[in-house]
């Protein structure tokens, strides 16, 4: 996983140098690669958890012996059923899945620069403001997360999770 | 027919001035070739009347004989001569190229002997292996994440062949606890096999295992046996690190870094406590048995006990590069 050092920085609020940090980690369990300003994470496939800056945020404040604070603020949503956007859906692959709709978009504006900045340095490519948001709250929170185009898309949706091989699919992207 | 009676004679005049092999094989064509007097007479026999063949031939078939009695003798005598002159005892000898053992076993060796004497078995393991003892028994769950960690070598790809080049030495881990009794002391040197190549990593390269299964084990004993195996394979007093890690039979894991330079750490080896899986996958009871592991890539060893930048080196035998390991 490839984190900007200058964002991890701040969103650490630590003063500790890319190599003292890198160092933190790869003593954590976390074995770090810097390359110019960017480190490399090697996450261990034990510990998903670590894949997002809140992950990296909770091991690097339990290293410093410190309480976890969660920046993220909640809002609570009611989620209703509604047939005639989800006609069909299996979660034997998945845990818990939400869809949100959001329709009457006229404008949207594109993220700061800074976010834009530590998505490119991540591998991740700017594509469209909606889908660039989405890509940083899965980094961010480490919930994986896709924004669709409904233009794209048939109403009423088919979701289904495929757990075997048998009804295995190709992922669009890059690897 | 007229035999000439000096024949014999001039014949042995002629031999005590021969000096080279050359020169004695021409005389000895001019006296027993195909065209030389004797042999030639033997074909004009055909023409001869009965009665006086059969005097001719016996007095040919001697004269013949008695040449060829002439000419090894003096043959001997020649080659005496010499290799008499060939034989200078005052020249250096050939060069004699001694084998010496190849670093790596050198290195495997090292370990071995340490462990020896602590009452570790040294086991050889299979090199083609199932699925099954490669991963399944170590605690790798098929589509398990950490199976991507190691390259695989199939065999039969395609075939969906459940053999392949074992990927860790860590599979007679299995095979030793399936066969052997507890407590169980354990070493297997072996060669493991991955898609991987660099200058610090090879299709294939030698890894070292260790096991211990008994029923007061703790990640103390592990901790201390380590850091006791490296000073004295490095022979001195070092700074070792345990790094918390993963590796899928082991709970908790740990790889362990040395301290190299001034401030950098390189790793060299990874252990950790098994995982109760893989002992009861081994039909051992995890309530009174505990047990360690610990492997380390040999190669890895070498490069650092010999100073060695590509690990490519130890396998490109260049004797040049082979030589100055031998002693």
């Amino acid at each position: 996983m490839k984190i900007q050092y200058s964002f991890l920085k701040d969103y650490l609020s630590t003063d500790l140098s890319q190599s003292k940090l890198a160092d933190v980690f790869t003593k954590v369990g976390f074995e770090c690669e810097s390359d110019g300003s960017i480190i490399d994470f090697d996450i261990t496939p034990n510990r998903g958890d670590v894949l997002s800056l809140r992950g990296l945020q909770r091991e690097f404040q339990a290293q410093q012996s410190k309480v976890f604070k969660d920046k993220s603020q909640y809002e609570k949503l009611t989620f209703q059923k509604d047939k005639t956007i989800i006609n069909t859906i299996d979660k034997s692959g998945c845990g818990n899945y939400q869809l949100m709709l959001v329709r009457g978009l006229h404008s949207v504006k594109a993220l700061d620069k800074k976010k834009r900045n530590f998505l490119i340095a991540a591998g991740i490519p700017l594509i469209h403001p909606l889908v660039d948001l989405g890509n940083y709250v899965m980094l961010e929170m480490g919930t994986p997360m896709h924004v669709f185009d409904l233009n794209n898309l048939e109403l009423p949706l088919n979701i289904a999770f495929p757990v075997s091989k048998k009804n295995s699919f190709q992922s669009i992207g890059r690897y | 027919m007229q035999i000439p009676q000096d024949l014999i004679d001039t014949a042995t005049f002629k031999l005590k001035s021969v000096q080279s092999e050359a020169e004695f094989f021409q005389l000895r064509s001019q006296y027993l070739g195909k065209k030389s007097f004797v042999i030639s007479s033997f074909v004009e026999l055909k023409s001869l009347d009965p009665n006086s063949k059969v005097a001719a031939a016996k007095e040919l078939n001697i004269l013949k004989s008695k040449l060829n009695h002439l000419f090894e003798v003096a043959l001997e005598g020649i080659q005496a001569k010499t290799d008499a002159i060939l034989l200078d005892t005052t020249l250096p000898a050939d060069p004699y190229f001694a084998g010496a053992e190849h670093p790596i076993a050198e290195i495997s060796q090292r370990v071995i002997n340490y462990f020896t004497p602590l009452n570790y078995q040294v086991f050889s393991g299979n090199e083609i292996e199932t699925d099954f003892f490669n991963f399944e028994a170590l605690n790798f769950p098929e589509n398990h994440p950490a199976r991507q960690m190691h390259d695989t070598f199939y065999l039969n790809a395609g075939t969906k062949s459940e053999y392949l080049l074992r990927t860790h030495t860590s599979n007679s881990q299995i095979h030793a606890m399936l066969r052997e009794s507890l407590p169980l002391y354990m070493l297997s040197p072996g060669r493991v096999y991955r898609c991987d190549s660099d200058t610090t990593h090879l299709p294939m390269f030698t890894q070292i295992e260790g096991l211990v299964v008994d029923e007061d084990v703790s990640f103390g004993d592990l901790k201390g046996i380590i850091i006791n195996f490296l000073e004295y394979f490095f022979n001195e007093k070092m700074e070792v690190r345990f790094r918390p890690s993963y590796f899928p039979f082991t709970e908790p894991s740990a790889e362990v870094d040395i301290k190299f330079g001034a401030n950098g750490w390189l790793e060299v080896l990874g252990c950790g406590m098994v995982h109760p899986n893989v002992l009861k996958g081994c039909n051992i009871d995890t309530q009174k048995y505990r047990g360690f592991a610990f492997g380390m890539g040999i190669e890895r060893l070498a490069m650092l006990y010999y100073g060695v930048d590509d690990i490519r080196d130890f396998y490109s035998s260049n004797l040049d590069f082979l030589n100055q390991f031998s002693s």
